[in-house]
């Protein structure tokens, strides 16, 4: 049956999910479209879930077996992982997924740490979605400049937010 | 990222965070690629550290669109927003959702949304599971009806199915498979033997990721390999694979096709992996009581290089060196023969059966077990290989002093005057994978 709690825990869930699958996957657009397929099984076995035991849990193992499925279907040289890696993977992502809300609390502090123009660059990528070709005529860099620096910064990020977890466990 | 080996393909250090983050920009070139999935598959470091680099991707993608974009936006209605939810992936955190969703019109949305997506109906229910575990530890239990369109991923033990139609299937981890509809099933990974015994069954479609198997009335085998190289042999009446440029291919009892990754083109083959009859035939009892699976490494049988009657050759369900043992009847090189095999033949005179052993014969009392599966003749006095004449007994059922013979299916073959894959006059090398003997 679906209850307020219900429909609480899957809204609430829409990111880690997202999170999860695109570890998988490595591919933002193949993630949106499996969120999209988890979500519709999510609503399909609302009376397979058990209140009280963990919806993330359960919706992560809906979400896995729609990658297995993805898999299954596309060619597998396209997939990174073969199923037994997928497994680790999966078991890896889901536990640092536990600290979620923090990491991504972090991640706004250590945006703003960045200068200006890098804030502008991230946001022309993620908000505007520019191509790297794009991004390299607007900053008047070549490609390979632009995605070096491009790694560079979420390189600066993910040890910012890394740092800032291990300082706030020490607190 | 651990080791130094001089392995060009694998990757450390920055050159692994580049490719991992060119992938992510969609800019990788599949050389790149194919050294990041190598990279990945081998290192565990590596794997470690791409997790931490796509979760820093993702929060990026959400915090950055939540922040810049979807503020501009405005508030969305309910309905936007669970038709954002159930029809397309979220981009915003959900902080933004929360804050906008009125729950009472979004529980009718997705009451609306069920009504017009009925749960998919259940074909198939397990007979059997032998120690069978599915993924996240589900222990799968006899009684239990497998939804349709959803991926089983069995971790292991066997699994048998019957479908509604009265075929069955029997799984050996590990697999992942699908149930597709009332008489078919998908499997993209794993062993699993199909028998479809019933008019309602006939047509038991098995889809693979290298085509389609179709039963016409039949026992067959599936096997894809973790590097999605697919086997499929029948055992029983024929099958029909489906070739990708659209041909079809009729596979006859004894026959196997396989074909490599991708490839979708069905080619000849002797035989599936010995993977598949060693588990077959440890697991299979219940299930498929009449089926035989040749797993043995020996082939080699000692022949009776004097004996000038009619030879048998003999399936025996013991090891012959367990019914034998070679101290009691002071027997040699036992351990280098087939295992279940013998040549046997009965003394008139005695009136008893002799199984042959190296350079010695050996008096027997059959078991209610033993099967005869072929006679040998000498076509002339003089001992010429190719004189031999061999009867396989085929749907010829009957008893031999005793002795059952008869079998509804077989690929065995036996090639006289041929030992541990040398020219040896006398003896005899029998190849083959499996057998199904008379039916109940």
């Amino acid at each position: 049956m679906i209850t307020e709690e219900f429909i609480l825990s899957i809204t609430e869930c829409q990111s880690q999910l997202y999170s999860y699958i695109l570890s998988l996957t490595g591919n933002s657009d193949i993630a949106r479209d499996l969120l999209q397929e988890t979500n519709k099984s999510i609503l399909e076995k609302v009376s397979d879930f058990t209140p009280g035991t963990s919806f993330s849990a359960w919706a992560s193992k809906i979400a896995f077996f729609k990658v297995l499925s993805h898999r299954r279907d596309s060619q597998r040289e396209s997939m990174l992982f073969s199923v037994e890696k997928l497994r680790e993977i999966s078991q890896k992502t889901l536990s640092k997924n536990k600290e979620y809300d923090r990491r991504l609390d972090s991640l706004f502090d250590c945006i703003e740490q960045l200068p200006d123009d890098r804030q502008k660059l991230l946001r022309q990528r993620y908000e505007e979605e520019l191509s790297l070709e794009e991004l390299a005529d607007l900053c008047g860099r070549t490609y390979q400049a632009t995605a070096a620096l491009l790694y560079r910064m979420r390189l600066t990020l993910m040890d910012c937010v890394s740092k800032s977890l291990k300082l706030e466990n020490q607190i | 990222m651990s080791g130094s080996q001089p392995d060009k393909n694998h990757l450390h250090g920055d050159e692994l965070g580049k490719m991992i983050s060119l992938h992510l920009d969609s800019k990788i070139t599949d050389e790149q690629y194919a050294q990041l999935q190598y990279t990945l598959e081998i290192d565990e470091s590596a794997r470690d550290f791409y997790i931490e680099f796509m979760s820093t991707h993702a929060r990026l993608e959400q915090s950055l669109k939540n922040t810049f974009s979807i503020k501009n936006q405005g508030p969305l209605s309910d309905q936007e927003l669970l038709t954002e939810l159930s029809l397309k992936p979220l981009r915003p955190s959900r902080r933004y959702y929360l804050a906008f969703l009125g729950v009472p019109a979004a529980l009718l949305l997705i009451i609306g949304l069920l009504i017009f997506n009925r749960v998919p109906p259940s074909y198939a229910t397990v007979t059997d599971a032998h120690q069978a575990r599915m993924s996240q530890g589900e222990q799968p239990s006899i009684g239990n009806r497998l939804k349709s369109l959803e991926p089983y991923l069995l971790d292991s033990g066997q699994l048998e199915l019957l479908f509604e139609t009265g075929t069955r299937v029997l799984i050996s981890a590990p697999a992942i498979f699908e149930i597709t509809g009332n008489n078919q099933l998908r499997i993209s990974e794993g062993k699993l033997i199909a028998k479809v015994t019933t008019p309602a069954g006939k047509g038991f479609t098995v889809q693979t990721p290298e085509g389609s198997v179709i039963d016409l009335g039949t026992v067959f085998g599936v096997e894809i390999e973790k590097s999605g190289e697919t086997g499929v042999q029948v055992y029983k009446g024929e099958v029909e694979l489906k070739q990708a440029s659209g041909g079809r291919i009729v596979l006859p009892t004894g026959n196997t096709m396989r074909s490599a990754a991708g490839k979708k083109q069905w080619q000849p083959a002797p035989k599936l992996s010995r993977n598949f009859y060693t588990e077959m035939q440890n697991n299979k009892q219940r299930s498929l009581p009449d089926m035989v699976f040749i797993d043995d490494t020996r082939h080699s049988v000692f022949g009776a290089d004097h004996y000038m009657g009619i030879r048998y050759l003999m399936y025996s369900v013991l090891p012959l060196k367990d019914r034998f043992p070679a101290a009691e009847h002071k027997l040699q090189g036992w351990e280098g023969v087939a295992k279940h095999f013998a040549i046997v033949h009965f003394d008139e005179t005695a009136q008893r059966w002799h199984i042959q052993a190296n350079e010695q014969t050996v008096p027997f009392e059959p078991a209610a077990t033993d099967l005869l599966l072929a006679s040998i003749e000498e076509t002339n006095a003089e001992t010429n290989s190719n004189k031999k004449k061999i009867t396989y007994f085929s749907a010829l059922y009957g008893t031999i002093q005793g002795i059952a013979s008869g079998f509804q299916a077989s690929d065995i073959q036996v090639l006289p005057d041929w030992f541990e894959e040398v020219e040896n006059s006398g003896d005899y090398t029998i190849n083959g994978s499996y057998l199904i003997r008379k039916p109940d």
